[in-house]
């Protein structure tokens, strides 16, 4: 079963994330290559995701392009993206931007492993 | 300062006439991703603005066709590079679109925003909607890259 929460939503956006904190993310993300798992969750259009890809191949950031579409194009917020992650199962990244969502979904986020 | 229930400018009130330093604000949430291209790509041609401004009044599909080519848009990137970098292509297209056309055929801000929910630029038309004229963000497409992502609190969950 699921809950909406999107309309108690009103968190940091995506498109004011400090830079710092935007820039570890997606050395993250890029690491573990997930770019593609993220637009494909999110529903982006081929034409988003070629641009994504176009990005990449001139050795920019995947991830950076695909928070300017999601993030910059949509307005989401940063909750909307611990979610995302949450969907993915990408709990580092959960981790990465926790100061940047409410305290309450924090339990969200699994202990990491030593 | 502005009292709460008061807006800035009203649906029928042309571009033209919206501070150069509120455009500007815009025109920096339409850089991002080149949003300005979709924005400008599905102006229409021949708008009756006046009657096109209130909410929901906008037929997109209307009979005229595209305003803009892609020659036109074209056009903009040329001016663009000759920018210094720290300029707003947005800005430059704002620039000629509010100003063109016959009297009742200048875009209003009511004519902007429900452009730019019809090209999915929600980032553009939260502001617009916020700031320009205090009322609600506008609503999502339940489905897309635009629709609202929330948290599955579901069997996962310890």
């Amino acid at each position: 079963r699921t809950r909406s929460r999107s309309h108690q939503d009103d968190t940091l956006l995506i498109r004011l994330l400090p830079v710092v904190a935007r820039h570890q993310l997606c050395v993250h993300l890029d690491s573990l290559d997930v770019w593609q798992q993220l637009a494909t969750a999110v529903k982006l259009y081929p034409e988003q995701v070629e641009q994504i890809r176009h990005q990449k191949d001139r050795g920019r950031s995947p991830a950076n392009e695909f928070m300017n579409i999601w993030g910059g194009q949509y307005n989401h917020t940063v909750q909307s993206l611990f979610a995302l992650f949450k969907k993915l199962k990408l709990h580092h990244a959960m981790r990465m931007i926790k100061d940047y969502v409410n305290e309450d979904l924090h339990k969200y986020i699994p202990r990491s492993v030593p | 300062g502005w009292c709460g229930s008061s807006s800035k400018y009203t649906r029928t009130t042309e571009l033209r006439r919206v501070e150069d330093n509120d455009i500007y604000k815009l025109a920096t949430i339409l850089d991002v991703n080149a949003c300005w291209r979709k924005l400008m790509s599905i102006i229409p041609k021949g708008l009756d603005v006046q009657a096109c401004s209130a909410a929901g009044a906008v037929k997109i599909t209307a009979n005229g066709g595209p305003k803009y080519t892609a020659q036109d848009i074209s056009l903009i990137d040329g001016v663009a590079e000759r920018l210094p970098p720290d300029q707003s292509i947005s800005q430059v297209m704002i620039d000629e679109w509010k100003t063109s056309g016959k009297l009742n055929e200048r875009p209003t801000v009511g004519v902007l925003l429900q452009l730019l929910v019809e090209a999915e630029l929600f980032s553009a038309a939260d502001f617009v909607a916020l700031n320009f004229l205090n009322e609600p963000k506008p609503e999502r497409p339940a489905d897309g890259p635009a629709a609202h992502f929330s948290l599955e609190l579901g069997d996962d969950m310890d």
